[in-house]
């Protein structure tokens, strides 16, 4: 519980620099890129693109096999949708004002340093849930 | 604004899809068990980690903020 709280802040502290860097700037190229690297890093050393690893093998079908692929069709629609009027917008120019593209719609919401903080916040704790996953699954493993 | 209103449809019909794959889950998908399915091939997590760094670059660095 400890860790968690201490990563939270870690995340949160970072979010908040990130947040504040001036877009377009070397320094926001290297706060972005930094957890990048990290992430693949460890992912890479952890096993998730090797296709031999047996935790990721075993682990990845065992989730997904009851899944059948008609259960992800309306998530597959929806994308669809997503990507049809991402297209039309890119299409008009891409600031089109009447048909703005998602990246457009979601500026709105980077106009103020905290809203860019909590999204920030919200992409770093995506990227590590995958990180936790095989960590867990490597432990569980281990005799 | 009609666009942008579709664009936050989007995401209320995402949240309703969410919601039934909760409440009837041999029908409907989470969207952590359609990502899983993603995740079967090698291919597809490299995808995964290549669209998680663009959200990450195309957020935060290249972000402007809109003049009212």
């Amino acid at each position: 519980m400890k860790g968690v709280i201490v990563a939270v802040g870690i995340m949160t502290g970072y979010a908040w620099v990130t947040a504040g860097a001036a877009p377009f700037s070397t320094l926001s190229y290297l706060l972005v890129a930094a957890p990048c690297l990290v992430f693949v890093v460890v992912y890479v050393r952890l096993g998730g693109l090797s296709v031999t690893h047996v935790e990721v093998s075993e682990y990845v079908p065992r989730k997904v096999r009851e899944v059948p692929l008609s259960s992800i069709a309306p998530w597959i629609a929806l994308l669809a949708a997503v990507v049809a009027l991402e297209a039309v917008g890119l299409l008009l120019g891409g600031r089109s004002t009447s048909v703005p593209t998602l990246s457009t719609t979601v500026d709105h919401l980077l106009a103020v340093r905290w809203e860019r903080c909590l999204l920030c916040l919200a992409w770093l704790t995506v990227g590590g849930f995958p990180l936790l996953g095989l960590r867990r699954l490597i432990r569980v493993r281990e005799p | 604004m009609l666009v942008t209103g579709m664009w936050f449809a989007f995401l209320v019909a995402g949240a309703l899809i969410e919601a039934l794959g909760w409440l009837r889950p041999n029908r409907v998908s989470t969207l952590h068990r359609a990502v899983a399915k993603i995740e079967d091939r090698i291919a597809g997590r490299a995808v995964l980690i290549l669209l998680w760094v663009f959200i990450g670059f195309h957020l935060f660095v290249r972000y402007t903020v809109p003049h009212s």
